[in-house]
């Protein structure tokens, strides 16, 4: 927590004293949760002090504070990439604000690739670990918890979200995702590597933002949609199109599975 | 307009405004600094331009990396870069980027880039050619990283054709007719510049790659964003065969002669071909 931080969140509180224990990060292809989501108010970033501001036109950048499933929860809609330019530190500021503001659970969410031949575009993933290929970290010249590797994503949400998938029939994988900086999608050589080392899963985000939780003490629960096949022997050449396609398939599964798992978080 | 978009207009109407008469170029050559352009033979020198007074209000980084030069080949206008921004120089990636985006506002839409490389498979020699159809960056950075000018290309460009597949099938045939040996390569990019361990040698290997160079992966990238095809081709002057290195006796200076006789080899067997792959393509 720096200064910057503590006039974003003494801004932010000044609107909204009140405790919110959950926070959601939507990543693309959760938009649509925003609609399940009573909304009390929201924020815009530009608004916030020192808050950095989303370039992406398809990214609205919000701060959205209101009530799922009963719930009190924060959703950041728009985030923002490191790929966009922005540093580490840019890239995990809404995380410092998020702690302040009293979040206890975060549950990021993204795009990705699959390279495990045994996954589809459509599936969903829950993050269970990650291999860094950012070649940067948010941690660095931060106070850092060493300690924490081991339950980096929280087993207690990982069950929790297992059992709740299980329930409503969703079929969910679990994995390992590996960020990368892109912003180019990865070539075959690239895939095979990633595979060959022990990913399932390669995006370009949410890393830098679940390390800074873990670090400052927040359970985290990464959870994927996959929106395309980055299998070496066949690879295609990836559409846009086909991408936004599959998210709309995977979102709806995605966004029961969060109402129905916020539900059951036990805050 | 992006204020990197009219840097690379600036840069290239300095260019254009150099041109010979009659000069339409479409094919762009990129070589390190230390190959003389006039070994390959069919090469007409048209006139040249040193990068420094392209930036002349340049930090030092920049100065003495090479020079531009105007050339024709079999009837082929050919802009040459005789001379790269190096990253391990110190030079932003942008700065690395911006040269082959001001390539394609000159006119160009096919680039072959000739890069040093070092062997990691084990079936590959010394002064023989490195074809390049797949790359991995692990140089921990990326030229398009930043806000993306739409003008320039799309925000995630697809790499599946990186290295265009119907370039290298040409140049592979011509290979074939000259009889030249033909090393397809997925070559590896890292920063450099320091030679590698023999452990990084054996983790390159393991991890898919035939070769390891330094400049080659941001050039190829920034010419997928910007539309254009791309030729990688390998000038193998080092071997990286993990098993190998830790017998090798030779003294530095030896190694840096054999180097040296290496890419003359290269280069000359190359010579042999590069008129007939500008024809080609």
């Amino acid at each position: 927590m720096s200064v910057k931080h503590e006039e974003a969140v003494k801004y932010i509180k000044k609107l909204h004293p009140e405790e919110y224990s959950i926070g959601i990060i939507l990543g693309t292809g959760l938009g649509g949760l925003v609609n399940d989501i009573e909304i009390k108010s929201a924020i815009d970033y530009s608004e916030i002090p020192n808050f950095p501001v989303s370039t992406v036109e398809s990214h609205s950048g919000k701060l959205i504070f209101g009530k799922l499933s009963g719930k009190n929860i924060i959703a950041m809609q728009g985030r923002f990439h490191y790929y966009e330019g922005y540093s580490m530190d840019e890239v995990t500021f809404p995380v410092y604000v998020l702690k302040e503001l009293g979040v206890k659970y975060l549950i990021v969410s993204n795009a990705c690739g699959a390279v495990n031949p045994n996954f589809r575009k459509t599936d969903l993933m829950i993050m269970t670990s990650h291999i860094n290929l950012l070649f940067d970290n948010p941690l660095k010249n931060k106070v850092v918890n060493f300690n924490s590797g081991s339950n980096f994503y929280s087993k207690n949400l990982i069950a929790l979200a297992e059992e709740t998938a299980l329930e409503n029939g969703i079929d969910i994988q679990k994995g390992t995702y590996v960020p990368v900086q892109g912003p180019n999608l990865e070539t075959v050589a690239e895939y095979r590597m990633i595979r060959k080392f022990g990913g399932d899963t390669v995006g370009m985000s949410t890393i830098p933002e679940a390390m800074t939780a873990n670090n400052i003490g927040m359970e985290v629960l990464g959870l994927s949609i996959i929106t395309d096949e980055g299998f070496p022997d066949t690879l295609r050449v990836a559409m846009l199109k086909d991408i936004l396609e599959a998210a709309g398939i995977a979102e709806p599964k995605l966004t029961l599975l969060i109402r129905k798992l916020v539900k059951k978080i036990n805050n | 307009m992006s204020e990197q978009l009219e840097k690379i207009l600036q840069t290239s109407g300095l260019i254009k405004s150099k041109f010979p008469k009659n000069f339409k170029p479409e094919i762009s050559l990129i070589t390190e600094r230390n190959i003389d352009i006039k070994e390959f033979s069919g090469f007409d020198i048209l006139g040249e331009l040193s990068f420094d007074s392209l930036f002349p209000d340049t930090e030092n980084l920049k100065r003495n990396a090479g020079k531009v030069l105007f050339a024709k080949c079999k009837g082929n206008d050919i802009i040459v870069y005789n001379g790269r921004f190096h990253y391990y120089g110190g030079i932003d990636m942008r700065d690395i980027g911006h040269m082959i985006y001001v390539l394609r506002y000159l006119g160009i839409n096919k680039i072959i880039s000739i890069d040093e490389v070092g062997h990691l498979n084990p079936r590959f020699h010394c002064g023989e050619i490195a074809l390049i159809y797949d790359h991995i960056n692990l140089i921990g950075d990326n030229p398009l990283i930043g806000k993306n000018d739409t003008e320039l290309g799309i925000r995630f460009p697809d790499m599946s054709n990186a290295y265009d597949k119907d370039i290298y099938k040409k140049v592979f045939k011509i290979f074939q007719e000259e009889k030249i040996k033909i090393n397809e390569s997925v070559y590896l990019g890292t920063i450099g510049p320091q030679s590698e361990t023999d452990a990084e040698a054996r983790f390159y290997r393991e991890i898919g790659a035939d070769v390891v160079g330094y400049a080659i992966v941001p050039e190829d990238i920034t010419s997928v964003h910007a539309g254009m095809s791309f030729l990688g081709i390998g000038l193998i002057t080092r071997e990286l065969v993990a098993d190998k290195m830790s017998e090798d006796e030779r003294s530095e200076k030896q190694k840096s002669k054999d180097q040296k006789e290496s890419l003359n080899t290269a280069v000359k067997e190359l010579g042999k071909v590069l008129k007939e792959i500008i024809k080609k393509i």
